[in-house]
């Protein structure tokens, strides 16, 4: 009797946990924003470069709309969202300052569209392998993401490959 | 018999409508050839190691100049690595000697100076970084039919754009632009429109 007790307490008090838990979860779900980060990347660069470019891709998995306010990394004193504009042959770049993402939806920054901006590396960033980033959103949460520096040197490989596949 | 004309014509407009899209759709190419060669002006620049660089220094070999700047985060870094790529691609199919030599010419001399030797080296040793005064620098703008704009918010900005047109131009052995290219550059195709101008076949 006793040890059917003690199961059965266990058994409860696991799923008090256990629900507890995903109730926690779900409480955040409702009324904080989920953001599911993927492919957050930076070109590799020349170490005199002023700026560095930063591309992820962002999928707000949430059924409420997310806005990221702000960004910053401790390798870098400024980081701040522009879009690429190319109108008429001419490029020119446009600052963002709030992102908003709507439920459900992906947002891609990639080269030649939207990228996130960083200016004036800290001497840390020479020995990097990757860059720190904190994503700041409007309901006061803070995503960290990193950046995988990318040697472009992996490009113009990929591009003898494909030149050596397409040669005739 | 009144209705049906005013639906012959209709459909004739339509057609002629559908068919002036299409040619436009399809010309409406990234690699530009010049009805005729346009000579470039004499310019006075130098380069990322201080030498001057003239109109001199193109002749003789194929170039392709483009514009930019080093603050420049997204687009330039992504010119130049599509630009080597594009040339890796043509190795395979042309000598090392007629490949086209890259020059890049940076519209913002106060802040790319000092930096414009180690910035280049780091994408090729070879790259070529020229720059000088605004009015020189003017002038070489104004024979490429290029245009640019430092958008500073104040006098004593620091962290400006530089607005500037993306396309390259492609100068022959004469000094002479050929051919202007626009992104997107695709190693392959753009390097099959460089080697047919090279080798001075009809596309």
């Amino acid at each position: 009797m006793s040890t059917l007790c003690s199961v059965l307490f266990v058994l409860i008090a696991t799923n008090v946990l256990l629900f507890s838990n995903l109730g926690l979860a779900e409480v955040k779900n409702h009324d904080g924003a989920i953001l599911h980060i993927s492919n957050a990347w930076s070109p590799a660069a020349a170490p005199v470069a002023p700026a560095r470019v930063g591309y992820l891709s962002i999928s707000n998995v949430s059924d409420k709309a997310v806005s990221i306010v702000s960004a910053s990394s401790p390798l870098f004193t400024h980081v701040d969202f522009h879009r690429t504009v190319m109108v008429d042959g001419i490029s020119s770049m446009e600052s963002v300052k709030v992102v908003n993402i709507k439920a459900k939806q992906k947002l891609i920054l990639e080269p030649s569209g939207m990228h996130l901006m960083l200016m004036h590396a800290t001497p840390d960033l020479a020995k990097a392998t990757s860059i720190p980033l904190m994503l700041n959103l409007d309901n006061g949460q803070t995503l960290h993401v990193d950046l995988a520096i990318k040697d472009k040197r992996t490009t113009e490989k990929s591009a003898m490959k494909h030149a050596h596949h397409a040669h005739h | 018999m009144k209705k049906s004309i005013n639906s012959w014509f209709i459909m004739v407009a339509f057609l002629i409508c559908q068919c002036l899209v299409s040619v436009t759709a399809f010309s409406q190419d990234n690699n530009k050839t010049l009805k005729k060669p346009k000579p470039l002006p004499d310019f006075f620049l130098n380069d990322q190691y201080g030498k001057p660089f003239t109109k001199k220094e193109l002749e003789g070999k194929w170039s392709m100049i483009f514009i930019g700047f080093a603050s420049c985060p997204d687009v330039c870094p992504l010119t130049l690595a599509n630009l080597e790529a594009v040339r890796a691609d043509m190795g395979f199919r042309l000598r090392p000697d007629s490949i086209p030599n890259i020059v890049f010419l940076s519209v913002d001399p106060d802040r790319d100076q000092p930096l414009l030797k180690d910035y280049l080296y780091y994408y090729h040793p070879e790259y070529i970084g020229i720059t000088g005064t605004k009015k020189s620098i003017d002038i070489l703008i104004d024979g490429l039919d290029a245009y640019y704009k430092l958008d500073k918010k104040k006098p004593d900005d620091k962290m400006y754009n530089v607005i500037h047109s993306a396309k390259v131009a492609v100068i022959n052995p004469g000094g002479e632009i050929v051919a202007e290219i626009s992104p997107p550059f695709k190693a392959h195709s753009t390097g099959e429109y460089l080697i047919k101008l090279i080798r001075g076949i009809d596309s």
